[in-house]
């Protein structure tokens, strides 16, 4: 009869420990997430009513938000354009990368993964600071390429303006890519180190060769890895103003830049929070989007 | 029948750097046929099955499919398919793109594709599952999926690598039955490997033992029972008491435990027999289990009838008797020139005997 009391009284806290684990996080996210979207949300919709006036009067004025795309809806775009080409590149050059490592890296893997890792030992704005002075108009990379003469035709097919990099197209992409880069390839090779290789056994022993093999089993295996890192890269690349700021020029300005300007420069914080709410809008319904494009439900 | 081999080993041999799996095996594989390939872990028989199918090439010798040499040919181009341990069905497929898999390669029409999976799911019973995923089948199901992926593609072969090993007891003998049956309704070449010798003995036509990387004796299952050609098979192959100094030029005699008699006096003209002292009686259900002391070494006999037994007691001086057609005398050795490749520290020929003795304190 105790015993079974016992049992009954220890289950009961048993079913309360999950609670009590997702307490801290709740409150973390209530405090820190929920509070600030709210506030956020009630700045989008107030007024400054004078250029003097730091805290903007609540007033439902939804017209911040069509105000704020049609002044800034070449950097909305410019934003989605660089992230887009961005994560592609980062997938074109993480997936090859993550798969050596995986699948050849042998007893080399750990140290091939540290060398992914390593950049994030050095702050993310002294890396892209770095990119700056690489690709600076009398840096080591124009320099080399006015050496083998590629200057001439790399300013004709676009990929250098006028002699230069820095604030072109191409450089902020670029610095994009390089930063987000880990970030893509840390899911995809857990995805591809997770596959069982008597999978690709079976594949080869049903008449596959190497490439159906890849294409039939390897890469429907891996793509929750290719959307985790998606996400990864293309979501913070979307909102990112630093390599705008440093490798861009004013014609490279993204949504970023935007907000950034408007928060902290011109003090004007309805329309950034009007601006970052259409960002963040967006975003979700493209990831929402891109889910049930990818069918990862089923994957994951 | 005897000149229908499908598959030909001719020498063949593997080596992982220093390590032999398998030393020269040579023997062939006859169309249709049920053939095992039963040994301990570490035998080579694996090995010698991922060499048929071609995911590890031979370190010397040929291995022919249909008459052509296959020994350098990738798996994608041989015409054998693979049944794996733990069946490494696609998880991101349905059993029916499972199934269709082999046809797809090989750029078989949509509609045969179609009737052709449709097909082979009913053989192995499992139409009503075709739009699920290996996830939600239970183990036996996923065996089946595995062997229907493999036999859709109607290859000279079908590999079976331990399929049944992954099995609890009671399905994995449902699917032993189930595996005849399907080959004997698809009429395919089986190549079952397996360590069970109850499993190889009752399904196959032949069998090949194997140890240490050494083919030991090709046979029916009852050749391999009631002659063993070497002592190692003797002990795997059911129990074996294999008795020293009986059988002259230094053989081994071996006698199954089911075929001794225990009785009080020497036995007379067609009977042999040697003497012993009782160690220990186990009743076991069906049988009693009897261990003897005896010059020759120890014998286990296997008692049917407990009651002949009478008031037998550990200690007890007795005969073990046999007819002379239950002994077979086997090799204690290897060959002497087979011996010569042997590793020094080589088990396998000298001191196997019967492993149920090592249960007996």
């Amino acid at each position: 009869m105790a015993a079974a009391d016992q049992g009954d009284r220890s289950r009961r806290r048993g079913g309360l420990v999950p609670y009590a684990l997702l307490t801290p996080g709740v409150l973390w996210l209530a405090l820190f997430f929920l509070v600030p979207m709210f506030t956020l949300f009630r700045t989008a919709l107030s007024v400054k009513e004078s250029r003097f006036d730091l805290e903007p009067t609540f007033s439902w004025r939804w017209a911040n938000f069509t105000e704020s795309i049609s002044t800034y809806s070449s950097q909305f775009t410019r934003s989605f354009l660089y992230a887009g080409a961005a994560t592609v590149l980062c997938i074109a050059i993480g997936y090859p990368i993550a798969y050596v490592i995986a699948v050849r890296g042998g007893r080399w893997r750990n140290v091939l993964l540290g060398l992914v890792v390593i950049p994030f030992f050095t702050s993310y704005l002294i890396r892209t600071l770095a990119w700056q002075t690489v690709l600076n108009d009398d840096g080591p990379v124009l320099s080399l390429l006015d050496a083998v003469n590629l200057l001439g035709p790399l300013d004709q097919i676009g990929l250098v303006q006028n002699g230069r990099l820095l604030a072109t197209n191409v450089a902020v992409i670029g610095g994009l890519t390089y930063n987000f880069l880990p970030f893509m390839i840390l899911p995809i090779y857990v995805s591809l180190e997770k596959i069982d290789l008597r999978l690709l056994d079976a594949a080869r022993d049903l008449y596959a060769n190497g490439w159906q093999g890849f294409r039939r089993v390897t890469l429907p295996l891996t793509l929750p890895g290719v959307f985790a890192g998606t996400l990864l890269t293309f979501i913070p690349a979307a909102g990112d103003f630093v390599n705008a700021k440093f490798l861009g020029g004013p014609n490279q300005t993204m949504i970023g830049t935007g907000v950034q300007d408007r928060f902290l420069v011109q003090l004007d914080y309805p329309t950034a929070a009007a601006l970052s709410f259409v960002l963040m809008a967006i975003i979700t319904a493209g990831v929402l989007l891109y889910a049930r494009l990818l069918g990862t439900e089923d994957l994951i | 029948m005897e000149g229908d081999e499908v598959i030909q080993l001719r020498g063949v041999a593997k080596h992982f750097g220093a390590a032999v799996a398998v030393h020269e095996a040579s023997f062939g594989i006859r169309r249709g046929e049920f053939f095992s390939m039963l040994g301990p872990s570490g035998c080579g028989k694996t090995t010698t099955l991922r060499m048929i199918a071609g995911f590890e090439s031979p370190t010397a010798g040929q291995i022919l499919l249909e008459g052509v040499d296959v020994s350098r040919t990738p798996p994608y181009r041989r015409n054998v398919n693979t049944v794996f341990q733990q069946y490494a069905l696609f998880p991101h497929m349905t059993v029916a793109e499972n199934v269709a898999f082999g046809l797809k390669s090989r750029k078989v029409g949509g509609s045969e594709i179609t009737a052709r999976v449709a097909e082979m799911l009913d053989v192995v019973r499992m139409a009503d599952f075709a739009a699920r995923k290996p996830a939600q089948l239970s183990g036996g199901q996923q065996q089946r999926v595995a062997l229907a992926r493999a036999l859709v593609n109607r290859p000279a072969a079908l590999l079976l690598d331990e399929p049944l090993a992954a099995l609890d007891l009671k399905l994995r003998q449902a699917m032993q039955l189930e595996l005849k049956r399907i080959q004997r309704d698809t009429g395919g070449t089986f190549v079952f490997v397996t360590h069970d010798q109850q499993e190889a003995l009752t399904m196959s036509d032949r069998v090949a033992v194997m140890s240490d990387g050494w083919v030991e004796q090709i046979g029916t299952p009852e050749e391999i029972y009631h002659r063993p050609t070497t002592a190692f098979v003797a002990g795997f192959i059911g129990e074996a008491n294999l008795l020293s100094g009986l059988a002259g030029d230094g053989r081994l005699l071996m006698v199954r435990p089911e075929r001794i008699r225990l009785e009080r006096r020497p036995p007379a003209a067609p009977d042999a027999g040697i003497g012993g002292t009782v160690q220990e009686i186990i009743f076991r259900g069906s049988t009693t289990h009897v261990s003897l002391a005896s010059t020759a070494g120890p014998i286990v006999a296997n008692i049917t009838d407990g009651a002949a037994l009478g008031d037998m007691r550990p200690g007890a001086e007795v005969w073990a008797v046999w007819e002379a057609s239950a002994a077979y005398p086997v090799p204690a050795t290897r060959d002497a020139d087979d011996l010569d490749d042997a590793e020094p520290d080589d088990p396998h020929r000298t001191d196997a005997t019967d492993p149920s003795n090592g249960e007996l304190p």
